[in-house]
């Protein structure tokens, strides 16, 4: 179901007015994106400060723009979009200077569970570039097509199937030899 | 250079269906079983993380969006009275211009159109003019300087 079709039925069911209904889509949008995406700027900025900040800019940006054809995106369409909106706020930040990966973060971040497991990831991540770390991400946890990463990064649907896999191929490495140090 | 099967790997993985043949060509091929490692940690990490962390509400985020769109709102509509203002100035600045010009032609110079019988009444209605644009100028544009109250 569309934006735009949510709205519509809001508007046929209940008396409540138009400002309502929209905030009623935005919750339903929000709780099914919000945690996907502040993980994934989290793990590609490797700072919590920042990625707390973008989740909140993302959607701003994503609400200020509520054209036609933003109500016409579907799930996976919205998804994606704002994915594209984070991305391109987390480069203007790296642009403007911001640095990742701030060392007081980690050690809140690391704490878990399996607290090796989560070393691994991070260290794993901090070791990538920036443009790595995105791909992964985007390919291995939300499951994106690789014209739907080329979409949100910016880059070529061709290129993105060898970055990615120069991106597994170190990941990997990493990922062994982070293991191998913490046995 | 890379596993034509990885995607499919990479599929299984989430939909946790497998069929025997993948299974065995993953215990054959090193990329997919890195493809299977790397997106295992990954894919535990990101379901860590989103059980620990606490978002800020949804009402909150519209909230800032509402006030970041009556803000662009509110610039869009002044940028008229951005051009109002920038008008007055120039009006007041060619008004000055011309009085003092006029009052050096009252000394001696000759100004056409202006005699001494109607200088007052002109300086009157170039002063008036100036206080009533002036003081509307000012309402309209002055900031809000009011302490906010917490």
């Amino acid at each position: 179901m569309t934006l735009a079709e949510t709205i519509t039925n809001y508007a046929g069911s209940t008396s409540r007015d138009a400002s309502a209904l929209d905030e009623d889509a935005f919750q339903s949008i929000y709780d099914a994106t919000a945690r996907p995406l502040w993980a994934y700027l989290l793990r590609v900025s490797g700072r919590r400060d920042m990625a707390d900040d973008l989740v909140q800019e993302t959607y701003c940006r994503f609400l200020a723009r509520r054209d036609n054809v933003v109500l016409a995106m579907n799930e996976a369409e919205t998804r994606s979009y704002l994915f594209r909106i984070a991305t391109n706020l987390l480069r203007d930040r790296w642009r403007r200077g911001e640095t990742s990966f701030d060392d007081d973060a980690q050690e809140e971040l690391v704490v878990d569970v399996d607290p090796a497991a989560k070393i691994d990831v991070h260290r794993m991540m901090q070791a990538l570039k920036p443009r790595a770390r995105q791909l992964l991400w985007l390919a291995y946890v939300e499951g994106m097509s690789h014209a739907e990463i080329a979409e949100v990064t910016g880059l070529s649907a061709l290129s993105i199937r060898l970055l990615l896999f120069r991106a597994r191929r170190h990941a990997a490495v990493l990922l062994k030899s982070n293991r191998m140090e913490t046995r | 250079m890379r596993c034509r099967y990885e995607n499919e790997t990479i599929r299984a993985l989430r939909t946790g269906v497998c069929s025997e043949s993948l299974r065995a060509h993953q215990k054959s091929c090193a990329d997919c079983r890195d493809a299977v490692a790397v997106a295992q940690a990954l894919r535990q990490d990101a379901s860590d993380l989103a059980v620990r962390h606490t978002l800020p509400a949804a009402a909150t985020i519209w909230a800032a969006a509402e006030r970041h769109r009556r803000m662009m709102a509110l610039a869009r509509a002044t940028r008229f009275l951005r051009a109002m203002k920038v008008a007055g100035v120039i009006y007041a600045t060619v008004l000055v211009a011309w009085g003092v010009y006029a009052l050096a032609g009252h000394g001696g110079m000759t100004v056409p159109g202006l005699d001494a019988k109607s200088l007052n009444a002109t300086i009157i209605g170039a002063g008036l003019a100036v206080l009533f644009v002036g003081s509307g100028l000012w309402y309209t544009l002055r900031r809000d300087e009011r302490p906010t109250v917490r």
